[in-house]
C-alpha cells in the first residue's frame, strides 16, 4: 500500500467511521418497519413451559403484514381469560393457528367468537393455542396443562401444514423407531429467550433488530461453511420414518395408518374431551399455470376420516368448502401479496372459512358438548 | 464459490493478506494462479483439467504461431486451437441439445441416440472465448504471444472473472501482469465501492425479484396481464442487477488487488435503439462477437445484404452462446432481426430510424422490444413464452399478484434511470472524499445482511 500523510488518513478514517455510524442509525431506525419482531417469551409455571409474554405485540412482515397482541398465558387476541360463563373450546395448531400473518380480528379464533355471537351460540367461546413448528406430540404434552387452565369442552386440532404430515412420525417429536412414541421438547431456547426478554424490557428489541438479523445472517451462512474442493455432496435423503416420505409413497399404507392410529389413541387417552381434527388441504393452488382443485392427498384424507370415525374422533374435512369458495369467489384461501399468492399460510379468507366450519360443527354438536361434565385428567 | 458466500469473503481476505505480505511480483502472480485454481476447484475439481487443457493448447499454439510464418502451418495451428476450444465447449454445452434437436431426423432413418448425463462446467463459455480471442489475436499479428506459461495460465483462470466474465482480452490483461501491480488505498476504495454496489444489486435486488419472477414464469398463463407485465419488467431488472452485479463484484475484487477489468455495462436500459443497447449491455461479449465473428464473416465490407446476413448470424450465434436451447436461439434471432431493421432503416436515410427518433420515443420502442424478447430469454420453453406473451398483450384475466417489493423496486428503478439519464445521479457522486459515500456503501451492506433472500441463489449467468 502506498503511504499517505497521517492527517489525511485520520480525516478519511473519521469520515468512514462517521459514515458507518450514520448508516447504522438509518438502518436501525428504518428496519423494524419491514422486519418481523423478535418473539418475547416468558416462563409460565402453570403451563410448565414458555409462552409469549402477556402484552407483547408480534409484528409480522415477511408473509402478510399484521400485528398480534398476546394476552394471559400466551393466548393470542384474548385480553383476559375469566369472567365468562361460556364453555371454552380450544383450537390447537401450529403456525396456521398462531396466524401471525393476519391481524387479530381476522384470526380464526376471533372470527369464531364473532360468529358464535352472531349465530346465537353465546354458550361457547373459543381460545387458540398455536405455535409455529408444533405438531401432534406437542399438543399431546400440553393438553393437560391447558385443560386445568381453561377447562374446555372440546379440542379442535387444525392440520394444515403440508397436508397430513403433522400426524406422521417426523423423527423428532414423533419417532417410529424402535416403536411409535411421542418425545417432549422445548422449541424455545431459554438463553436466547432471556436475552430477548431483557432487550424487550429495556425497549431495545426493535432498536437492535437490524443488528440481530445481520448477525443471524452471518451465523446462518457460516453454518454450512465449506472449504473442501467440490463437487458438493448431495443433501442427505429424508430420514426413515419422516412424514413426507411416508405420505409420498403409497407403498407403506399400513405404516401411515398405524402412526395415525397411535396418535389418535394417545390424544384420546390424554383428554376426556371430544377431539375434532380439522383437515385443511392445500387446495386450491397454482400448479404449472393452472389452478389445481384436486388434493393429491385426498385418498389419505379419506382413510384418516374413516379412522377417526372408528376411533370416535371428530373430523372436519375442509376440501369441499375451500374448493367451492374458490369456484364462487375466485379467491385463494392461502397466500399473501408479499409471499406467494396461492400457497403458504391461511389468509383472512382462509381463516374466515375455517371459523365457519368450526362454528357449524359446534352448532351441530352443541347439545352433546354442553351436557357433558368432564373430569380433569391427571397429568 | 459465489461472491456472495461467506466462504468467498474469507478466501478473498486470505488472498489479499498474502498479496500484501508478499514482496515478489512473481510470487504474487503464482499465488494468484493457485488461488484461482482453488476457486474453480471449489466448485468441481474434476473440471480443472479442462481449463488446464485449454490453457496448454492455446499457450503452445500461440508459441507455434510466433515461430512460423508459413500461412498453411499458421492456419493449421489456428484450426487446432479453434477445434479444441469449440470442441470442448460444443461437447459439454451443446451435445445433448443437438442430439435432441436432430432426433426427429435420425428417427426417420430408424436411428435413436440417447442423450448423455453431462454436467456443464461452470464458466466454460467465458474462458473458452477468452483463450480463443488470444490465439486469434496472435494469429492476426495483433498480439505477441505470452512466453510465460504461468502468466498465461493466470490470464485464463484469474478468479474474479473466471466463471462469468467480463470476457477479458489478452491485450488488456497480460500487460498488467508484466508490470509490478501495486495495491493502493484509492484502488482499494474504488474496488470496495464497486464490489459493494454489485453485492447490493445481486443480493438485495436481484435475489428478491427472482422469488416473484420465478413463480410467475413457472405458472405462466395463470396471472393477469398487469402481474405478468410486472414479472417481465422485474425479470429485465433482475437479470441486469444479477449480471451487472456479478461484473461489478468481479471488477471490484480485481481492482482491490490492483488489476483492471473492462467495463461490462453502461446503463443499458437508457438505450434509445437496439444498436445502442448492444453497446451498453454485456459489452465484453458484444465486442467479442463483433471482433471475432462479425468482422471475420465480412462485417459490412461485402455489400448491404451480406452485412444484414452477418449481423443476423452473429446475433443468432450470440443467442446460442447463452444456452443450449431454441428459446435462446430465437431470442438471438429477434435481436438480430431488430438490428438488421435498424441498419436498413438507417441506410434508407429515413428519419424513422429508432436512433433518429426523439429520445423518449426511441427509448420506449427499444424497451418495449427488449422486455418482450426477455420473455424468450427467461422462458424454459416456447409454450411458456407464448403463454406469458398472451397474458401481457391480451391483458387476459387471471390471478392478481402485486408484490409490494417488486412494485417499489420497479418504480425506483424507473426513477433512478430517469435521474441517471439527466446526470443528476452518477457514480461520481460517491467520491472517496465525501461523507455520503460511506453512508451509502455501509447502508448497502446493512441491507444485504438484514434482508437476505432465502435459499441458494446462484448467478443467472453461471448457467451460460
Amino acid at each position: 500500500m502506498t503511504a499517505r500523510p497521517v492527517a489525511v488518513v485520520r480525516a478519511t478514517a473519521m469520515r468512514w467511521v462517521l459514515g458507518g455510524v450514520i448508516a447504522s442509525l438509518l438502518v436501525t431506525v428504518m428496519a423494524p418497519c419491514f422486519l418481523s419482531s423478535l418473539r418475547v417469551y416468558e416462563w409460565s409455571p402453570e403451563l410448565d413451559g414458555y409462552v409469549l409474554k402477556e402484552g407483547y405485540v408480534h409484528r409480522k412482515r415477511d408473509e402478510g403484514w399484521a400485528s398480534t397482541r398476546y394476552g394471559p398465558y400466551g393466548f393470542a387476541s384474548v385480553a383476559r381469560l375469566g369472567g365468562s360463563d361460556a364453555s371454552t373450546v380450544m383450537i390447537w395448531g401450529d403456525s396456521y393457528v398462531e396466524a401471525h400473518q393476519v391481524d387479530d380480528e381476522q384470526k380464526t379464533v376471533c372470527q369464531v367468537n364473532n360468529a358464535l355471537s352472531e349465530q346465537g351460540l353465546p354458550q361457547f367461546r373459543a381460545v387458540a393455542v398455536g405455535r409455529a413448528c408444533w405438531s401432534v406430540a406437542d399438543y399431546y404434552f400440553k393438553i393437560p396443562q391447558y385443560e386445568k387452565l381453561v377447562d374446555p369442552v372440546c379440542h379442535f386440532i387444525v392440520l394444515a401444514e403440508y397436508g397430513l404430515n403433522d400426524l406422521c412420525p417426523d423423527g423428532e417429536t414423533f419417532v417410529s423407531e424402535p416403536a411409535l412414541q411421542f418425545v417432549r421438547r422445548s422449541l424455545v431456547d431459554s438463553r436466547r429467550s432471556a436475552v430477548i426478554a431483557g432487550l424487550h424490557r429495556w425497549g431495545l428489541s426493535d432498536m437492535l433488530l437490524a443488528p440481530w438479523k445481520a448477525v443471524r445472517t452471518v451465523l446462518v451462512s457460516g453454518r454450512n461453511i465449506r472449504f473442501s474442493l467440490g463437487p458438493r455432496k448431495e443433501a442427505d435423503e429424508p430420514t426413515a420414518g419422516s412424514g413426507c416420505r411416508l405420505l409420498a409413497s403409497e407403498s407403506e399404507p399400513n405404516a401411515v395408518i398405524e402412526s395415525w392410529s397411535y396418535a389418535l389413541e394417545r390424544l384420546k387417552a390424554r383428554s376426556s374431551r371430544p377431539i375434532v381434527l380439522v383437515l385443511v388441504p392445500e387446495v386450491p393452488r397454482l400448479e404449472r399455470g393452472a389452478v389445481c382443485l384436486v388434493d393429491p392427498q385426498s385418498e389419505w384424507r379419506r382413510r384418516l376420516a374413516r379412522l377417526c370415525t372408528a376411533e370416535g374422533v371428530g373430523c372436519i374435512d375442509m376440501t369441499a368448502t375451500l374448493v367451492n369458495d374458490y369456484r364462487a369467489t375466485g379467491k385463494f384461501s392461502r397466500g399473501f401479496h408479499n409471499g406467494k399468492p396461492d400457497s403458504g399460510h391461511l389468509n383472512a379468507r382462509g381463516h374466515w372459512l375455517l371459523s365457519r366450519q368450526i362454528c357449524a360443527y359446534l352448532d351441530e354438536h352443541k347439545d352433546t358438548l354442553l351436557k357433558t361434565n368432564y373430569a380433569l385428567h391427571a397429568d | 464459490m459465489l461472491f456472495t458466500q461467506i466462504e468467498y469473503f474469507i478466501f478473498f481476505g486470505i488472498v489479499l493478506a498474502a498479496l500484501l505480505i508478499t514482496r515478489s511480483h512473481c510470487v504474487r502472480k503464482r499465488l494468484l494462479l493457485l488461488a484461482s485454481y482453488y476457486f474453480y476447484a471449489y466448485w468441481d475439481w474434476r473440471f480443472l483439467f479442462l481449463i488446464v487443457l485449454s490453457t496448454c493448447v492455446d499457450y503452445f499454439v500461440a508459441l507455434g504461431l510466433a515461430r512460423t510464418s508459413r500461412p498453411s502451418r499458421r492456419k493449421l495451428l489456428l484450426v487446432t486451437s479453434v477445434t479444441c476450444n469449440l470442441g470442448i465447449l460444443g461437447f459439454f454445452k451443446y451435445f445433448n441439445f443437438f442430439v435432441q434437436s436432430l432426433e426427429p431426423i435420425f428417427g426417420v432413418f430408424g436411428l435413436h441416440y440417447g442423450t448423455l448425463n453431462i454436467v456443464l462446467p461452470i464458466g466454460i463459455s467465458f474462458y473458452t472465448f477468452q483463450t480463443l480471442s488470444y490465439t486469434i489475436d496472435v494469429y492476426r499479428g495483433r498480439l505477441e504471444p505470452c512466453r510465460n506459461a504461468f502468466d498465461f495460465a493466470l490470464f485464463v483462470a484469474f478468479f474474479p472473472q473466471l466463471v462469468a466474465g467480463p470476457i477479458v482480452r489478452a491485450s488488456e490483461f497480460l500487460p498488467q501482469l508484466e508490470s509490478n501491480v501495486r495495491l493502493s488505498w484509492y484502488g482499494t476504495f474504488l474496488g470496495f465501492r464497486q464490489f459493494t454496489i454489485g453485492l447490493f444489486k445481486k443480493v438485495f435486488i436481484a435475489d428478491h425479484l427472482a422469488l416473484f419472477v420465478d413463480y410467475v414464469f413457472d405458472n405462466a398463463g395463470a396471472f393477469d396481464g398487469v402481474s405478468t407485465w410486472c414479472a417481465t419488467l422485474a425479470y429485465g431488472l433482475q437479470i441486469f442487477c444479477d449480471f451487472s452485479g456479478y461484473s461489478d463484484m468481479a471488477i471490484g475484487t480485481a481492482r482491490i488487488m490492483g488489476y483492471h477489468l473492462p467495463t461490462n455495462f453502461r446503463s443499458p436500459y437508457l438505450a434509445v435503439s437496439m444498436t445502442d443497447f448492444w453497446r451498453r449491455w454485456h459489452i465484453s461479449l458484444s465486442t467479442w462477437l463483433r471482433d471475432y465473428l462479425y468482422i471475420p464473416l465480412g462485417g459490412n465490407r461485402k455489400g448491404r445484404t451480406r452485412t444484414y446476413v452477418n449481423i443476423f448470424i452473429t446475433m443468432l450465434l450470440g443467442g446460442l452462446w447463452h444456452g443450449a436451447s431454441w428459446t435462446f436461439v430465437f431470442w438471438g434471432a429477434l435481436h438480430g432481426a431488430a438490428l438488421v431493421v435498424e441498419k436498413w432503416l438507417g441506410s434508407m436515410k429515413r428519419t424513422a430510424t429508432l436512433s433518429h427518433l426523439p429520445g423518449i420515443v426511441g427509448w420506449l420502442a427499444t424497451m418495449l422490444f427488449l422486455f418482450t424478447t426477455w420473455v424468450f430469454f427467461r422462458a424454459v420453453s416456447f409454450r411458456q413464452a407464448f403463454l406469458m406473451l398472451r397474458q401481457m398483450y391480451g391483458f387476459s384475466g387471471g390471478v392478481r399478484w402485486y408484490y409490494p417489493f417488486v412494485l417499489a423496486t420497479l418504480v425506483l428503478a424507473i426513477a433512478g434511470h430517469a435521474l441517471a439519464a439527466t446526470n443528476v445521479v452518477s457514480l461520481r457522486q460517491l467520491a472517496h472524499n465525501r461523507l455520503v459515500t460511506p453512508v451509502v456503501l455501509f447502508s448497502m451492506w446493512w441491507l444485504v445482511l438484514v434482508f437476505p433472500a432465502e435459499g441458494f441463489n446462484p448467478f443467472v449467468y453461471f448457467q451460460f
